[in-house]
């Protein structure tokens, strides 16, 4: 081919001056532009006929390729597939398709260099899907993990894990198949094996992602779906593209990243929706704070990394907040290398503070321990919560948080920060001076809802139905249980009992059926119109243990709480009036992050009304544990 | 004296890019004292705005396009087979030391003849136009790499993507980023704000001009005096969108403050740049290939070499340019507008900013340049291939590299690895050897990732374990800025690593 083929005009004269506005330019000559027309479309004209022969030669070597691997094996091979699992639809090769169809794209012309995306679907409600088969617990999935420490810390107790390594991937694949493959969008993936393997950095392991690339092709073959979750968010916009691209689905933490993943070149996902991230309660709880700290005497810390490329208004909110700390006692653990970006970025005033690495499996501690934790959030556009704001807000721990609009809107003032105005020096000093009461608000206000909304095996079981695998949702909440025979003292315990928010049916035991009992069940089904309420007439010869157990052989929930209707101790001056004084907090809330978080039976309320809550199971096998 | 045929394709007669590079090469080649230096012109010389800075230069012969061919040679200049040919009777008349050549199509065609292929540096051999999975196309490049003395790539993330698709390139791809002057003419003074916003360059729509006019038209009100100056002279005309080229013409012509420079010299642009503002290097990825994310431009070394601030995508080149916490970065170009506000109005991050963007563009003057490439035009250079700049989180990616990765070190390597998760799980192993089979459930955490490329193997750790008497290890893990720990026992080497102290 010529590469120059046309050059018809011949001019010893430059070409003309471009348009110039204002006073120095002003109008160009028509015979100027003309001659800067032809010059263009000539030189566009020698593009075009390089750029026809690059692709001819393309088209030719992919017809050769397509012809020497076998159409048809491919079809078959991906229409099996697909009946077992049609998210694979994407991944069947297209030629294979249209060979199927009795298509012939040659005919059309070549495929573009850069494939258009097809237009993406959203994951479908929770439901059945048209599996017939049993639903599942999520604890008997096995899933196949490319992340970070975190996220596999997190999903480890919901389920099995299998740790895939860059090294020994397929072995371990070949030997324990899994349900699902999930990849993070990871910044060293497990043991560090991945590092520099999924995201993009200028390298040749990087390049290509040969490896990720070998992985999602073997699950393709071998009819094991593939999961991309998004969990960096805004801030590493563009450097998970390519990987996200192969997979079946990709699932972004920040709702923000679906429209950017949407439009994606090469995308073979058929589905990219939003899957925030979770809590794993069993690191993350209020729990006992270990004997080394106490919150009302510690300041603040702060869990996580500087990420110096992180954009100017983020990072100078993180600096403002961290000032704010540095004035008050902070300590940082840097989390860099280990769960974030790969290298440590702190400014050199903040040094100083920097506490020595303690490892990720100590942080929950550490945490528990602070009166109050910073946090930093991405900003601007970014609508997401970040995943440390979860976990320091999970261990009951007061946060002052960078602004961000996600956090504000779903916590409003009890996470301070967040909004665009917000003093963070001035809301430290707020939760310093009364860290108990902040810790307080935070396990009322706001530890139940994360509790219900946010954990781990909820998120488990979102990715399992993504690929329509049918998985039971565990129950959450506590069944309260009361024995009831006073008629006098309806009224009280049904207003204490419809306070207690988070409880998710009612168990009345009474031997007053017609009474007390009926009186008291028709007060809380009128509060609490959501709530089941089960009315059981028990003989009153029976011990209370013994009531205890009977209704807890009644309830749905996993958990029983035991309702003691005694009077909380009087405060000064109300004595004598003898009524019981208004609750100070809601006793259940404070009880129920153990239900999360206790491998035990037996979870001890601070209390004396709910002293206890106890799994149902051992309530069944071996009676109520005080009778 | 080291004669040096240099070609490129570009038509001197527009300013963009490719021709700003030519002139920033001839530059580079020409601070080497014995360096002559021979250029083609690929198109008549219609203009000097690049030729005539060219001709200043003492040891840079022009060889005009007409030369090349007994026809009359047109506007769009002379074909490729004819520059080869051109090459090879001006290399019998006088022998060239070292033939650099731009172009996958031209460094093709200088491969195949067997005058030339011996002294090639190929360069801007991948080209987003052409697709790099194709085994045809990565036949080409094979052969191109193989037929080469060197490849030449403009940017560490462009030699990277290099040698990942052509293996042939390995080893033997070195850097020639674009470069500017030593010093330059006129410096913008960094503590006084100037209300004008800059953009030179061409107008294609990967460059979104009229939405940087749609920024400037916003924020005018809010800064008083405010203009935007603009310098190109090559409106793109797409045929898909038969609107871009009269909108953009519009808008140039008819946006109040708007100053349309046309095409000016490169050191007429300085003299603009140089009276300060905020310069505009943003790209618009629906109309581009995100191959443009290896290169360094050489618009923001010039926005950079006078000190301006600029406000540009973050690429990891352009942070290798810049630093990673350059003030100005933006990821979507959304986050322009705001970003104008604040440096229009902050003088502390305007001179931040300016200051950051002329420190940064000191690594790139010409002599920096000419001194990477010297060792290779003297016949040395092996340890330069080597000196790389490390990947993110190398510094705690511990290599064990050379004889000390053969299987007989491996208990010493596990305790050594033990000992790291133990002490601080982000430190991790990397041995340069293949997986070893059959090492139990249970045992530490290696990585194993065989050196067949040492030079970017070498990129991705910190700290190295080598055998004391590996000399060659050694030497390679010392030429690439690498700290290498001598193998002893497990204590004394995690010792070393942990708390290191002079190098050993």
């Amino acid at each position: 081919m010529a590469a120059y083929p046309t050059m018809p005009l011949m001019t010893d004269e430059a070409p003309a001056q471009p348009p110039r506005s204002d006073q120095q330019i002003t109008e160009r000559t028509a015979a100027g532009y003309r001659e800067d027309l032809i010059a263009e479309l000539e030189a566009e004209n020698g593009r075009l006929r390089e750029r026809t022969d690059t692709l001819q030669r393309w088209l030719n070597e992919r017809t050769a390729e397509l012809r020497a691997f076998g159409l048809a094996a491919q079809a078959v091979q991906g229409a099996r597939r697909v009946v077992r699992q049609p998210t694979l639809l994407a991944r069947v090769p297209g030629a294979a398709l249209r060979a199927v169809r009795g298509g012939n794209r040659s005919a059309a012309g070549p495929e573009p260099v850069v494939k258009a995306s097809q237009p993406a679907r959203r994951l479908p409600a929770p439901g059945p899907s048209r599996r017939i088969r049993p639903a599942r617990s999520t604890a008997t999935l096995t899933v196949a993990l490319v992340t970070d420490e975190s996220l596999a810390l997190a999903l480890g107790p919901e389920c099995r894990v299998i740790r895939l390594t860059a090294e020994d991937w397929q072995a371990q694949l070949a030997a324990d198949p899994p349900d699902f493959v999930l990849v993070e969008s990871a910044w060293r993936g497990t043991a560090g094996s991945w590092q520099y393997r999924i995201a993009w950095y200028g390298h040749p392991t990087s390049v290509g992602l040969v490896d990720l690339r070998a992985l999602t092709g073997w699950c393709a073959s071998n009819g094991v779906p593939t999961i991309f979750w998004d969990t960096a968010g805004l801030v590493a916009e563009g450097r998970f593209d390519e990987a996200a691209a192969l997979f079946d689905i990709i699932l972004v933490s920040d709702p923000v990243l679906i429209d950017h993943y949407d439009t994606v070149p090469g995308r073979h996902a058929a589905i990219v929706d939003w899957l925030a991230p979770g809590i794993q309660f069993r690191r993350h709880h209020p729990g006992p704070v270990p004997a080394a700290g106490n919150p009302a005497k510690s300041g603040p810390i702060f869990v996580g990394a500087f990420d110096r490329t992180r954009p100017l208004a983020d990072r100078e909110a993180l600096e403002r907040l961290l000032d704010a700390g540095l004035a008050r006692g902070l300590r940082i653990h840097d989390t860099a290398g280990i769960a974030g970006p790969d290298a440590p970025g702190f400014p050199e005033r903040f040094q100083a503070s920097i506490a020595p690495f303690v490892g990720l499996a100590a942080l929950p501690d550490l945490i528990r321990q602070a009166a109050v934790v910073l946090v930093d959030a991405p900003g601007g556009d970014a609508r997401t919560i970040p995943v440390a704001a979860l976990e320091a807000l999970a261990c009951g721990v007061p946060v002052v948080t960078t602004p961000n609009s996600a956090i504000h809107q779903r916590f409003g003032d009890l996470v301070p920060g967040a909004a665009a105005d917000d003093d963070p020096g001035a809301a430290i000093d707020a939760i310093l001076a009364d860290p108990v009461a902040a810790r307080q608000r935070i396990m009322q206000s706001i530890l139940p809802a994360l509790i219900r909304d946010d954990r781990m095996e909820t998120r488990l079981a979102s990715l399992a139905q993504a690929v329509r695998i049918d998985v039971l949702a565990s129950p959450t909440g506590v069944a309260v249980a009361v024995v009831h025979d006073d008629p006098a003292r309806m009224a009280i315990v049904a207003a204490d009992l419809a306070g207690l928010a988070d409880a998710s049916e009612y168990l009345v035991g009474t031997s007053q059926w017609a009474g007390a009992g009926s009186a008291l069940a028709a007060a809380l089904r009128a509060a609490r119109p959501d709530r089941p309420v089960r009315l059981v007439e028990q003989d009153p010869a029976l011990s209370r243990g013994q009531r205890l157990e009977r209704l807890a052989s009644t309830a749905s929930a996993d958990w029983i709480g035991a309702w003691l209707d005694e009077p909380a101790t009087a405060g000064p001056g109300e004595a004598a009036a003898g009524a019981a004084r208004p609750l100070a907090a809601d006793p259940l809330a404070a009880v129920l992050a153990g239900t999360v978080y206790e491998q035990g039976d037996v979870i001890a309320g601070a209390d004396p009304r709910l002293a206890l809550v106890v799994r149902r199971t051992a309530v069944v096998a071996t009676g109520w544990p005080d009778s | 004296m080291t004669r040096i045929l240099f070609y490129s394709p570009a038509n001197l007669n527009t300013i963009d890019g490719s021709a700003i590079w030519v002139q920033s090469v001839a530059e580079t080649l020409h601070v080497g004292a014995t360096t002559n230096i021979v250029l083609p012109l690929r198109a008549p010389e219609q203009r000097d705005v690049i030729t005539g800075l060219l001709r200043r230069l003492p040891r840079v012969e022009l060889i005009p396009a007409q030369q090349a061919v007994s026809r009359k040679v047109g506007a769009n200049g002379i074909a490729t087979n004819e520059v080869i040919d051109l090459i090879e009777r001006l290399d019998r008349e006088q022998p060239f030391d070292v033939i650099l050549i731009r172009k996958f199509e031209v460094a093709q065609a200088a491969v195949r003849s067997p005058q030339l292929r011996d002294r090639l540096w190929s360069t801007y051999v991948l080209e987003p136009e052409n697709d790099p999975t194709a085994p045809s196309h990565l036949r080409d490049l094979a052969e191109i790499a193989s037929g080469s003395r060197y490849l030449v790539a403009q940017s560490e993330e462009m030699r990277a993507l290099t040698e990942a698709i052509v293996p042939a390139a390995r080893g033997r791809t070195l850097l020639l980023p674009p470069a500017i002057p030593n010093a330059p003419a006129h410096r913008a003074d960094p503590g006084v704000i100037v209300p004008r916003l800059i953009y030179t360059g061409k107008f294609s729509p990967f460059y979104p001009v009229r939405q940087l006019i749609g920024f400037f038209e916003e924020i005018r009100p809010e800064v008083p005096g405010l203009e935007f100056h603009v310098v190109g002279d090559k409106i793109h005309r797409p045929r898909e969108d038969p609107t871009h080229a009269p909108l953009l013409e519009h808008a140039l012509t008819h946006t109040d403050g708007v100053i349309w420079h046309g095409g000016l010299p490169r050191d007429e642009v300085e003299t603009l740049v140089a009276q300060g503002g905020v310069a505009l290097s943003l790209w618009d990825y629906r109309y581009g290939s995100r191959m443009n994310d290896l290169v360094i431009s050489t618009k923001l070394l010039d926005y950079a070499s006078v000190g301006v601030p600029v406000i540009l995508n973050r690429t990891a080149a352009q942070e290798s340019v810049l630093g990673p916490d350059y003030p100005l970065f933006v990821t979507r170009l959304e986050q322009t507008l705001p970003l104008l506000r604040r440096v229009l109005t902050d003088p502390g991050l305007y001179r931040a900013a300016a200051e950051a963007t002329f420190a940064g563009s000191r690594a790139f003057t010409y002599a920096n340049a000419f001194a990477g490439i010297e060792p290779f035009l003297s016949g040395s250079g092996a340890d330069e291939l080597l000196n790389r700049s490390k990947l993110p989180g190398a510094e705690r990616n511990v290599g064990v590299f050379g004889r000390a990765a053969e299987p007989a070190g491996l208990p010493g390597l596990e305790a050594i690895a033990a000992g790291l998760a133990a002490r601080d799980e982000r430190f991790r192993l990397i041995v340069a050897a293949s997986p070893v089979a059959g090492r139990p459930a249970g045992a530490p955490a290696i990585a194993f990732v065989p050196a067949l490329d040492p030079a970017n193997w070498l990129r991705m750790v910190g700290p190295v374990i080598v055998a004391p008497d590996d000399g060659l290890a050694l030497g390679q893990v010392r030429a690439s800025g690498s700290r290498p720990i001598p193998m002893s026992d497990p204590g004394t080497v995690l010792a070393a690593i942990l708390e290191p102290g002079p190098v050993a």
